[in-house]
């Protein structure tokens, strides 16, 4: 596991960096980069686009870097299945995480309150707002992330739809966005 | 298993993601003093105090007087105090007596002015001096200590830290008292460490009295005395690093084991307090299932109850899972303890970087210290760091002042709940 400030290597489950003391994330490992795969649920038909062919990797997208006309963010939200707690995604960079003052960890959506149990990481995953569409990006969290029942893997920026269901830990997150014109 | 003392074991995480890959959990062992009946044998102190010159400025000189005079007047039934100056030479000021003849005590005290020992700073000649007080009753079941007053620099470290050592050995405790700014606090800390005593950093010499009583009343304090932890590890686990986090933080260096055990000593342990031992363990595979990873046992002794070698124990377990959502939150107190430690390790390595010429990676490192200490809100501590780190950015030195205050500040960080 390397430093994200200096990059120095450190042993699984460090939770300071060796050399520059900086907080790492928590991580056992074990969880290789594996390519986005899809696990259907019972009687349910594979959406079109997203549907993979055994044996294939699926194609990973990358959000474009920068928008260069200046696109306006349609509304979009993120709602909690279970609490029904409405999360506006307020920025073209939200952080979806757990506030930490004490580390100076402020998310965009602050799961603090419908995760008790703690099952996100303090810097879970981002929703990104690049060239006119939504991404989705898991940043290294420990529990991991699923969109729609397809596991995303660590830093690959997956295209958001509305209606997407977000599973981050053991807690679910439905993303609405209001309809394209 | 022993009612005296409860033995507390918690990890970061009692669940572990089962592969072929290291990782590290962390331990904390805490142990804590029970009720612990029966009465205080008394202490055998010896008071060694430096009257070199400089002691003669800020009033130094007499406001250890007055701290001396208290502990005279407070003495119990049961202790003993004998009051040791050094200089170029070491008096007896006060000798052992059973009971304190505190009439006698305090007469000999106001005449301290009378008593010409030089003016330089042999600390080893107070210290020899202490210890042919203390060996007149060592042995009669009180609790033998040395506390060491100094406001310099001494002659002789290493003989003095060797003599220290050795009478640590055989049961003499050393703490450390140092006033001002040009003492040298690393031979001050380490000598304390070393020698199962405590080193305390006193910047405003009114606090002298203050200081020194807690200390001494600290000795009545401790119930339990010669505490050794002991970590027995199971095949596949391994130490890296332990630091004693309570009373105050100190990193045992590197760790022995013999026959897959380490030792850590923990010496005094006082009512109410307790002590406490962070140790990293790295596990190196496992398959899913619950696994033992060590055996944790701490020995010591209860005067008051004039036991010896009393033992408490508790396995370490965590479960193996290939399930990582069923790896839930880490232990907040665990976490809180490993951050605190963080810290002082971070402060430590900036300052020694520093002291070794790399000021920009030692500067760096201290300003992350100095971030993490103003987020936790120690706030004045965070300050005087900032303060160091401004003189470094403009080419200056660090001050003796700022290196101590920051170096006993962050031994004494206390975890707060993230």
């Amino acid at each position: 596991m390397n430093c994200p400030k200096c990059g120095t290597e450190n042993i699984l489950g460090s939770l300071f960096c060796e050399d520059c003391g900086t907080e790492l994330p928590f991580s056992q490992g074990a969880q290789e980069p594996a390519p986005v795969m899809v696990t259907l649920k019972e009687n349910e038909k594979p959406p079109a686009p997203k549907a993979e062919i055994p044996g294939e990797k699926p194609p990973i997208h990358k959000a474009p870097a920068m928008p260069k006309p200046e696109i306006k963010r349609p509304e979009a939200r993120l709602v909690a299945v279970e609490t029904e707690t409405v999360f506006p995604l307020i920025s073209d960079t939200n952080l979806l995480g757990r506030k930490s003052l004490a580390d100076g960890i402020y998310p965009e959506v602050d799961l603090n309150e419908i995760d008790p149990a703690c099952f996100t990481s303090r810097k879970h995953a981002s929703i990104l707002f690049r060239g006119g569409k939504f991404y989705f990006e898991d940043l290294g969290s420990s529990n991991g992330s699923f969109i729609n029942n397809e596991k995303v893997a660590v830093g690959v920026q997956v295209p958001l739809s509305g209606g997407d269901r977000i599973k981050l830990g053991n807690m679910e997150l439905k993303f609405d966005m209001e309809p394209e014109n | 298993m022993s009612q005296e003392a409860v033995l507390d074991i918690k990890l970061n995480n009692d669940k572990v993601l089962s592969s072929s890959e290291d990782k590290m959990l962390y331990l904390l062992a805490d142990l804590k003093p029970g009720d612990i009946p029966g009465e205080s044998a008394g202490i055998n102190l010896a008071v060694v105090l430096d009257k070199s010159g400089s002691m003669y400025q800020a009033r130094k000189l007499e406001f250890v007087i007055k701290a001396v005079e208290h502990l005279i007047n407070n003495a119990g039934p049961n202790d003993i105090i004998s009051i040791i100056f050094f200089a170029d030479k070491a008096r007896v000021v006060v000798s052992a007596s059973s009971p304190v003849d505190k009439e006698t005590a305090l007469r000999k005290l106001s005449n301290l002015d009378e008593v010409d020992i030089g003016s330089g700073t042999q600390m080893l000649r107070g210290i020899e001096a202490a210890l042919g007080e203390l060996r007149k009753f060592q042995g009669s079941g009180r609790l033998s200590r040395v506390v060491l007053l100094t406001d310099g620099l001494t002659l002789h470290e290493t003989e003095s830290l060797n003599r220290c050592r050795q009478a640590a050995a055989e049961g003499i405790g050393f703490s450390t008292i140092g006033v001002g700014e040009d003492f040298n606090e690393q031979f001050l800390i380490g000598l304390a460490d070393d020698c199962s005593g405590r080193s305390h950093y006193i910047e405003d010499p009114s606090k002298i009295p203050d200081i020194l009583n807690q200390e001494v009343e600290g000795f009545h304090n401790a119930v339990i005395t010669n505490a050794v932890l002991e970590i027995e590890f199971e095949e596949g686990v391994s130490p890296r690093k332990g630091y004693k986090v309570k009373p105050m933080i100190y990193h045992f260096g590197e760790i022995k084991t013999t026959d897959n055990k380490a030792e850590f000593k923990l010496g005094d342990v006082r009512k109410d307090e307790g002590a406490s031992v962070l140790t990293e363990l790295i596990l190196h595979s496992g398959s899913p299932s619950e696994k033992k990873l060590a055996t944790v046992r701490v020995c010591f002794d209860i005067p008051s109850l004039k036991k010896e070698n009393v033992v408490v124990e508790s396995p370490v377990t965590v479960t193996y899972t290939e399930n990582e959502s069923e790896i839930g939150c880490q232990d907040p107190d665990v976490l809180a303890v490993v951050d605190s430690v963080s810290i002082f390790h971070q402060q430590t390595r900036a300052l020694d970087l520093i002291k070794d010429g790399q000021r920009a990676r030692g500067t760096q490192m201290l300003t992350n210290a100095m971030e993490r200490l103003a987020k936790r809100g120690d706030d004045e501590l965070a300050g005087v760091v900032k303060e160091e780190i401004q003189r470094i950015e403009k080419g200056l030195q660090t001050t003796p002042l700022g290196t101590k205050r920051i170096t006993y500040g962050t031994r004494k960080l206390t975890p707060r709940a993230k």
